[in-house]
């Protein structure tokens, strides 16, 4: 028994470090690295570089520990990132409830975009404080921040196609079995696009008015330290509300799910399955796996921000010729920041393999 | 030597111990069963999509290790290898560690005195708190090791502490008494005493480490592992996949258990307890 047990154990381990020869192959290691940990792996010499979203990209840049090799939106022009998602159900029983927090986060945009269009302002310095607090960055990290992401809720043809992209990709790639879209009811990738994209709510949320009464209560989930998530922490500040947030001044009241925030957009697809969030500020890619791969019940009601994610690198890399043979961490399989990688290795000629050791 | 391993054999076959073997199976067997249709229950009650029925999870399981899994790129041998490799690594340190320490906080009340507080300051932490922190200071090869190491080291530790001072204080004093002096009753009297206790400590630490090693691999894994395994496949909603690297983890247990038990079996023979 013992020899058996023995010969299996050791025969496990070996396993490791047996593979086909790797002499011809242009190769790019990667390895999952969460992004508030991927400056100090870069600092260590762990990993050669990064994919990440802000703040964590500008705290590199302002740090001096990285370069950026190129941003997201180089590769895929205003390309969507973080959306606003509803558990379906949730939104077809309360759409007053979706539309009050939509409208929260249409005016938490908007108040954004003139902040930060009115520099000197004592709404442009709020606007950096409350990012820098959320964020764990100081202001000068917030404002570089704030000048690589494009923060708007509207969803117009350029963001489904991003979606559509997405999902093609992910379809490519094996992580989405084709089968998976007939089995939620999907004739096609755009089919699926069109129906889990539902600009319905949004339409109609402008109109909304504020309210003197709370009408009820939402469970919103977020992404920890996400700035691409902005529009969520100004709708909860009550300073920028006056006295109250943006979410109570039009009658909702936010309950967090988490406090301090899920730490990627898994969890937050993981508890809409567990009926434990209403609606959530999360990516878009782990929307689409969630909802295609296991039928989570959601839908997209907005866009947070498009755009703001980039691959960092230590700085003595100064192209992508120099990444052969080098490690670069991602978030994750079901991050956007790890398709940003895969697309610029394919585009540069490099076969992605997961880092040996 | 041939007339007693005949003996031998002929006693391990004999009607009552046949019976026994026989008994032992096949509760073994109607547990597994059991536990498959209670799984084959739960996963028509619950939502399939979030709790695959034994079949998915089974046709999972043969895919990861066939197959290259699409996220990672790898199959689920060298997860397993690589997970294995940091477990081992984890499991020794904390032996070295631990079994010595263990055998002086429990030989000496001035080690155990100044030991102890540490001891019991650090023991209620949960190894996977330290984990950010040892992938920031030792980096990505050791980092997911170290909660392993942790996870092992203290049910070690207290249980060598507590093994040796349980030894009978009758054998104590006769070791005494025929002039055994602090060494000699270190080496022939206390620290066979202890080896049980190790034991039980080891049995104990094996399991502890698996859960260390997952949930260590869910914040880096270079070449991959089963805990990141695991939380890929959580993060991209492919749930069976997700219970087929859980189910792979509870065969890796399993293992090291057995082997664990292998090795109490050949010491205490080799002791004269059995």
């Amino acid at each position: 028994m013992f020899l058996v047990v023995a010969i299996v154990v050791i025969g496990i381990a070996a396993a490791g470090c047996l593979g086909p020869s790797e002499k011809t192959e242009k190769v790019v290691y990667w390895v999952t690295i969460a992004p508030k940990d991927q400056k100090v792996a870069i600092q260590r010499g762990d990993v050669d570089g990064g994919v990440s979203w802000e703040p964590y990209v500008s705290d590199s840049l302002l740090g001096g520990t990285g370069r950026v090799l190129e941003w997201s939106g180089d590769v895929w022009p205003n390309h969507p990132c973080c959306v606003v998602a509803a558990d379906k159900s949730f939104a077809q029983s309360h759409p007053n409830l979706v539309m009050r927090v939509l409208k929260a986060h249409i005016e938490a945009n908007r108040w954004i975009a003139d902040a930060w269009a009115h520099p000197g302002s004592a709404n442009y310095t709020l606007l950096l404080e409350i990012g820098a607090k959320f964020s764990n960055r100081n202001d000068s990290v917030v404002a570089a921040a704030m000048g690589h992401m494009t923060l708007d809720y509207r969803m117009n043809e350029q963001f489904s196609a991003g979606l559509k992209m997405f999902a093609d990709t992910y379809i490519t790639l094996g992580q989405i079995d084709q089968s998976k879209l007939s089995a939620r009811g999907y004739s096609s990738v755009n089919d699926f696009v069109a129906n889990y994209v539902d600009g319905s709510y949004l339409a109609s949320a402008d109109s909304v008015l504020p309210s003197d009464v709370i009408v009820g209560d939402v469970r919103l989930a977020y992404l920890t330290g996400d700035l691409h998530q902005f529009a969520r922490v100004v709708a909860e500040n009550r300073t920028v509300g006056g006295g109250q947030t943006l979410f109570e001044k039009f009658g909702v009241r936010t309950i967090d799910p988490l406090p301090g925030g899920y730490p990627n957009g898994g969890g937050i697809m993981t508890a809409f399955a567990g009926k434990a969030a209403d609606m959530g500020y999360l990516g878009s890619p782990p929307a689409i796996l969630f909802h295609l791969n296991s039928g989570v019940n959601t839908i997209i009601v907005a866009q947070a921000n498009s755009e703001g994610s980039a691959i960092i690198v230590n700085p003595s890399i100064q192209n992508y010729e120099d990444l052969e043979g080098k490690a670069v961490a991602t978030p994750g399989p079901s991050s956007i920041q790890h398709l940003l990688f895969l697309k610029v290795a394919e585009d540069h000629g490099f076969t992605v393999k997961l880092k040996p050791s | 030597m041939k007339s007693n391993a005949f003996d031998r054999l002929r006693k391990l076959l004999s009607r009552d111990s046949e019976r026994g073997l026989m008994k032992s199976a096949a509760i073994v067997f109607v547990s597994l069963v059991v536990f498959v249709l209670v799984w084959w229950a739960l996963s028509s009650i619950f939502p399939s999509e979030y709790f695959p029925s034994p079949y998915k999870v089974g046709v999972a399981l043969v895919d990861s290790f066939q197959n290259p899994d699409p996220n990672t790129g790898v199959t689920m041998w060298q997860h397993m290898s690589k997970s294995l490799v940091r477990f081992l690594w984890g499991f020794a340190l904390a032996f070295v560690i631990a079994l010595p320490l263990g055998l002086l906080m429990g030989f000496s009340n001035i080690v155990e005195n100044f030991g102890r507080p540490i001891v019991e300051v650090f023991r209620p932490i949960p190894p996977m708190a330290w984990a950010p922190f040892f992938f920031v200071i030792v980096g990505v090869y050791w980092g997911p090791v170290m909660p392993v190491l942790l996870g092992v080291f203290f049910p070690v530790l207290s249980n060598v502490v507590f093994g040796v001072k349980s030894v009978d204080p009758l054998l104590l004093d006769v070791a005494k008494t025929q002039g055994a002096d602090r060494l000699t009753l270190f080496k022939k009297v206390i620290l066979p005493s202890a080896i049980p206790y190790l034991m039980t400590g080891i049995r104990i630490g094996l399991g502890i480490g698996w859960m260390c090693i997952v949930a260590a691999e869910m914040i880096v894994a270079f070449g991959g592992g089963v805990g990141l395994y695991i939380s890929v496949m959580s993060q991209v909603g492919k749930w069976d996949y997700m219970f087929a690297g859980m189910v792979v983890i509870a065969a890796l247990g399993i293992l090291t258990v057995e082997i664990s038990g292998y090795i109490e079996r050949r010491v205490s023979k080799w002791m004269g307890m059995k």
